[in-house]
């Protein structure tokens, strides 16, 4: 019946509807990416383009050093001014993709005659690279599933509030650009595995590449991989496609790993790589007995196989062992035992469980980030175990690794975020295919037989229903996109550096604190001064007041962390001997007592005391800085170990002549923690020795410098005494008095 | 202009002036040769009524005085701006203080004491020795007693060598043993006591026999020395008494460094950073204050520390006409690290411990004498110009 005319017509038709799908996907691809940049822009706007919160502020110094000095000169920077005097080689502990990446885009942009500020470069590198996010989880889910699906996914992503939570402008962070590798390795690991290609196998590798150039997460990758390998030999789907592509990959992307400074041998030489290398190997027993079962036949070679293949496994699976134990091979480290046994890093590595990004995820946070997403992430990958194929399988592994890291670390949300955008896509592309369509769904065939033919009264009520249901799906999408844009705006975009508060009136008061203190530090401290604060500010005080710090974010040395932790929780005396040895000449502590901030040095206090009796038992115990009642208070039953602790007294000095403007209320009432401080009279009475020594509150430091709303308090430590040394004879003894 | 004028000249004049304050003028002749050699070393000693309403030790902030002595033990005011806490002030500047206490110790005189780290006895005690009176001196309650040369501090650096026995009548002091920077000169008999002549005993005194120190002194983070004597009458005529003031106004036991220099073996800049396992040198120039003038330093314990919270290397200087030098090998540790010289007698104390013969052998700090000391402190890794001198680094003063 169909004469060639009609034939034509259709083609043309089936073209221009391929074309017009086509123009779709790209605008739709085009404004996500629109909508995922400025989605992330709410921080520029309200503050301005400025650099956020800790490590970014390292990020952007290291970048700042490469553009001025060059790519050699940063692969072999030792930074003096960090960790003093240890320093630390930073060209050989550092991930250097980020600053590569924004260094390779600022001269980029320069060259084509852009003249652009590195910190801009810096500042809108993440959300750039959300854009690219968006693509390659497009690309990723359309691979695994259906272009719908990946045009859902990518829209998710681009605005999942747990991926943005790390890619707003202004966070510079290595998890911004690594996202983006993440998604596109494992767009072309599943182009690979399915295709067998030479050729893609080594683009993933490369891929692979760039991910470890940019962030200590590759492991997740590293790991996975080999997994889904390891699953698909299991079920028996393993094939020789599956052999070039793990095996092409595996050796390039490994080789490649090795050539980043940070990471050097470690993929022989650590736990954490081992997996890989074991399904290597087991990879290479496979494909030989395959080979010689091709060439000896079957049933000959099937038990020697199996028999052979498990025995294989059971002896590397015990020289990895073996080789862990005896030090050969590196043990996990602490952060990856902490993924394990979550209770671990509370008692062996207080340095790693102090870091509230490292603390198990709680339930309320999932839905936070993620929202409707969580809750129908499930179904996806039951949808996913329901169609399952060689592919899938690689987004059930991903899927239910992931939710188990990211509950146990909030930190690790991070990795869960793509893939439940990625599964909740899924779901919802086949809740719209289903509902969204005129036509009934095709009825699988035995349903057909068995049921009468609907009528038209049980049509209509279908057609009904289904737009029911497809207008509460958009209302539920249309709920998470406000939620997505609300928490992005109330959680994620503030820049920590910077604070503000809204008053009664809604107009902003913004509390500039942090930078104003920094800027004192680099303008009135010599070059060379250190600067002794708790770790979280090392990388802000080296990236803002360009001064040495004696620890940083970089938390490498816990010996030296504890030595400062000992510093601020010994009286000042023995504070003093510490600083004096250390050659410390300012102390800054954060003190949010006035505006009511709760993240200042006395909340973080028992952190530094736990560190310092991790390294010196002896003399500091986390008991004494306790109430007999066992509670930590700074109000007067706090008790004399703590008040005069080196933290008490530089976070409380002078703080009892402040009133809050409140006649009645009591002076030096600390708003963080609600009470009114148990001692007050922290300052110096009395002139020279002869009093001071008895009197004196601080002895050895001086008040320098305090920020306005008295966030930051910069301490002076004074030179030696020329008398220091000298311990006072007691004049008023009973002898002299009479 | 006129102020900064004044000031450069109380600066140029201050070098070489001495004020001496007596409350009875005849000291300046019964001390007059204790005083001489002060003279003789070119400086000019002033002198003046303890009472002297005109009387100031600084001026804007800046020493009159290179050094001041005290030879008036009963003075309970000074006149003029002096007190203790000016002293301390003084101190503090760099100045050098002698005070001589005698049976009568004044209120501000025990208060500069005191804040120094000298604990004087109580008014009206004295030191008693009924073991070794000076039946010549003494007036029948056996506070004159001699000193013998083992009762000094072993350091000819301070004290010279002494060949005769001293004669002490006046005040007992005590020190803390915490006290690092205080050390006695001379200390009593262990027959001595210190308590009221003429009363029994009623309490545990002060302190008894070798713990009451009869001269005290003091070497200050600034190098400023301070020595507080407890007899006035010590200090006539001696040799060791002579010493012991050129001491207190820095004429002997000064050592100043200069040329400090580190640089790769083989080559004469320093460079801007140091890598690890290098050869590299370091040098450095002392001289000695002998009799007014500089010469090569002839000790031969100088030593380097190569530091880094803990001395990584640490190393004999060699002395070559007072020119210190060292090659070393940098450890293969990376940091900032800091050159530290300085200088200490080492020896080799052997400890037998018990039966089983084990023996360790312990470097001890036996030097007495103090030094002007020097450290120089530079980085690895980046480098100030060539080293300055940022502190007095001192050894341990042990007893």
């Amino acid at each position: 019946m169909s004469n060639p005319a009609t034939q034509i017509v259709d083609l043309k038709s089936q073209a221009s509807v391929k074309a017009i799908k086509t123009l779709l996907t790209i605008i739709i691809l085009t404004s996500i990416c629109i909508l995922g940049f400025s989605s992330r822009l709410f921080a520029v706007i309200r503050f301005e383009s400025i650099i956020h919160e800790f490590d970014p502020w390292f990020n952007f110094r290291a970048t700042k050093r490469l553009t001025e000095h060059g790519f050699y000169e940063f692969l072999n920077w030792f930074d003096e001014r960090a960790w003093y005097p240890l320093g630390r080689i930073v060209g050989g502990t550092v991930y250097p993709g980020l600053m590569l990446t924004a260094g390779l885009m600022h001269s980029l942009s320069n060259f084509l005659g852009f003249s652009v500020l590195i910190k801009d470069v810096c500042v809108f590198t993440a959300p750039l690279f959300s854009g690219l996010t968006a693509l390659s989880t497009y690309l990723l889910t359309k691979e695994l599933w259906s272009e719908g699906a990946g045009l859902f996914s990518a829209a998710f992503i681009s605005i999942a509030p747990g991926y943005i939570s790390r890619s707003v402008a202004g966070s510079y962070d290595n998890e911004g650009i690594a996202i983006f590798a993440l998604q596109f390795t494992y767009f072309l690991w599943i182009k690979a595995m399915k295709s067998g290609s030479i050729m893609w196998a080594t683009f993933c590798a490369l891929s692979y590449f760039y991910m470890v150039s940019a962030w200590g997460g590759y492991v997740y990758i590293i790991n996975i991989i080999p997994l889904h390998i390891f699953v698909l030999i299991l079920i028996g789907r393993f094939n020789l496609r599956h052999y070039t592509a793990y095996t092409t990959f595996y050796t390039i992307g490994q080789l490649c790993a090795m050539n980043i400074p940070f990471v050097g041998f470690q993929p022989i030489r650590t736990s954490e790589h081992m997996a890989s290398f074991g399904v290597f190997g087991f990879v290479q027993v496979i494909a030989f007995f395959g080979y010689l079962k091709h060439n000896l036949g079957q049933q000959k070679m099937k038990r020697l196989f199996w028999i052979f293949s498990l025995l294989v496994f059971a002896l590397g699976l015990a020289a990895i062992i073996f080789l862990t134990a005896s030090g050969i091979v590196a043990p996990w480290s602490g952060r990856f035992y902490s993924l394990w046994d979550t209770g671990y890093a509370r008692i062996h590595i207080p340095i790693i469980s102090s870091v509230s990004e490292h603390q198990p995820t709680t339930w309320t946070s999932f839905f936070f980030d993620l929202h409707v997403l969580v809750a129908v992430f499930p179904a996806g990958l039951w949808l996913c175990v329901q169609q399952y194929d060689d592919a899938r399988v690689f987004l059930i592994i991903y899927g239910v690794f992931s939710a188990y890291f990211a509950g146990v670390m909030v930190r690790l949300m991070l990795t869960l975020t793509p893939i439940v955008c990625i599964l909740a896509a899924i779901v919802f592309s086949e809740l719209f295919n289903r509902y969204v369509s005129s036509s009934p769904p095709p009825a699988e065939s035995e349903e057909d037989e068995s049921s009468p033919n609907p009528t038209e009264e049980e049509l209509a009520v279908a057609n009904q229903l289904r737009s029911i249901v497809c207008i509460l799906l958009v209302m539920i999408l249309f709920m998470f996109g406000t939620h997505c844009t609300w928490v992005t705006s109330n959680a994620y975009s503030s820049p920590s550096v910077v604070l503000s508060t809204q008053n009664r009136d809604g107009s902003r008061n913004i509390l500039d604190d942090f930078r104003e203190a920094y800027y004192w530090l680099r303008t009135n401290t010599p070059d060379d001064a250190r600067v002794m604060s708790w770790w979280d500010y090392g990388y802000q005080i080296a990236g803002m007041a360009d001064r040495s710090t004696l620890v940083d974010n970089n938390t490498w040395n816990n010996t030296h962390i504890a030595m400062v932790g000992k510093a601020m929780a010994s009286n000042e005396d023995k504070a003093y001997e510490i600083m004096q040895e250390l050659n410390v000449d300012y102390v800054l502590v954060i003190f949010g007592g006035v505006i009511g901030y709760s993240g200042d040095d006395i909340n973080k206090f028992l952190w530094m005391v736990r560190i310092a009796e991790g390294e010196h038992p002896d003399e500091i115990k986390e008991s004494n800085y306790f109430t007999p009642q066992g509670e930590y208070k700074v109000d007067s039953t706090a008790p004399k170990t703590f008040t005069e602790s080196l933290m008490y007294k530089t976070s409380f000095y002078r703080f009892g002549e402040v009133d809050h403007g409140d006649i009645n209320g009591p002076h030096g009432f600390d708003r963080t923690r609600n009470t009114e401080i148990g001692v007050k009279d922290i300052k110096v009475r009395g002139f020279y020795l002869l009093i001071s020594h008895t009197i004196s509150k601080l002895k050895h430091i001086e008040e320098a410098f305090t920020t306005e709303n008295w966030l930051v308090r910069i301490y002076k430590v004074k030179p030696r005494k020329n008398s220091d040394g000298l311990i006072f004879q007691n004049i008023k003894s009973k002898k002299f008095k009479r | 202009m006129k102020f900064l004028l004044s000031l450069l000249v109380i600066a140029a004049s201050a070098a070489d002036k001495i004020l001496v304050l007596y409350d009875n003028p005849r000291v300046k002749i019964s001390h007059g040769d204790t005083l001489a050699p002060l003279a003789e070393l070119g400086n000019e000693l002033v002198f003046k009524q303890a009472d002297d309403a005109s009387l100031e030790l600084t001026r804007y902030g800046v020493n009159l005085y290179k050094g001041l002595i005290v030879l008036a033990p009963s003075v309970d005011e000074f006149g003029g701006k002096i007190n203790s806490a000016t002293i301390t002030e003084f101190v503090d500047n760099g100045g050098n203080v002698l005070i001589a206490a005698g049976k009568t110790v004044g209120d501000e005189i025990r208060q500069t004491a005191a804040e120094i780290g000298v604990e004087l006895d109580e008014a009206g005690t004295q030191v008693i020795d009924h073991g070794r009176v000076n039946a010549i001196e003494d007036s029948g309650d056996h506070t004159a007693f001699t000193v013998e040369p083992n009762q000094f501090i072993p350091a000819e650096i301070i004290t010279g060598k002494i060949s005769e026995a001293m004669t002490f009548e006046g005040i007992g002091m005590k020190l803390d043993a915490a006290n690092k920077l205080v050390f006695p000169i001379a200390w009593a008999a262990p027959t001595a006591y210190s308590w009221y002549p003429n009363e029994p005993i009623s309490e545990y005194p002060m302190a008894l026999g070798k713990n009451i120190v009869l001269v005290a002194g003091l070497q200050a983070r600034n190098n400023a020395r301070v020595v507080i004597a407890g007899s006035l009458k010590m200090f006539k005529t001696s040799e060791t008494a002579k010493n012991i003031l050129l001491w207190a106004m820095k004429c002997r036991g000064v050592l100043r460094e200069s040329n400090v220099k580190h640089n790769l073996v083989r080559e004469t800049k320093s460079p801007e950073f140091y890598t690890i396992m290098e050869d590299a040198h370091y040098e450095l120039t002392v001289e000695e204050l002998v009799k007014g003038q500089w010469e090569p330093f002839q000790g031969n314990d100088m030593f380097l520390d190569f530091h880094r919270l803990d001395p990584f290397v640490r190393t004999r200087l060699q002395n070559k006409k007072g020119v210190f030098s060292v090659d070393f090998k940098l450890p293969d540790v990376y940091g900032v690290f800091q050159f530290r010289t300085k200088l200490q007698a080492l020896r080799l104390y052997r400890n037998c411990q018990s039966r089983s013969g084990v023996c360790s052998t312990t470097p001890s700090q036996p030097v007495r004498a103090i030094y002007l000391q020097c450290l120089s402190l530079l980085f690895l890794g980046f480098f100030n110009d060539g080293g300055r001198c940022t502190d007095v680094f001192r050894s341990a003063l042990s007893l």
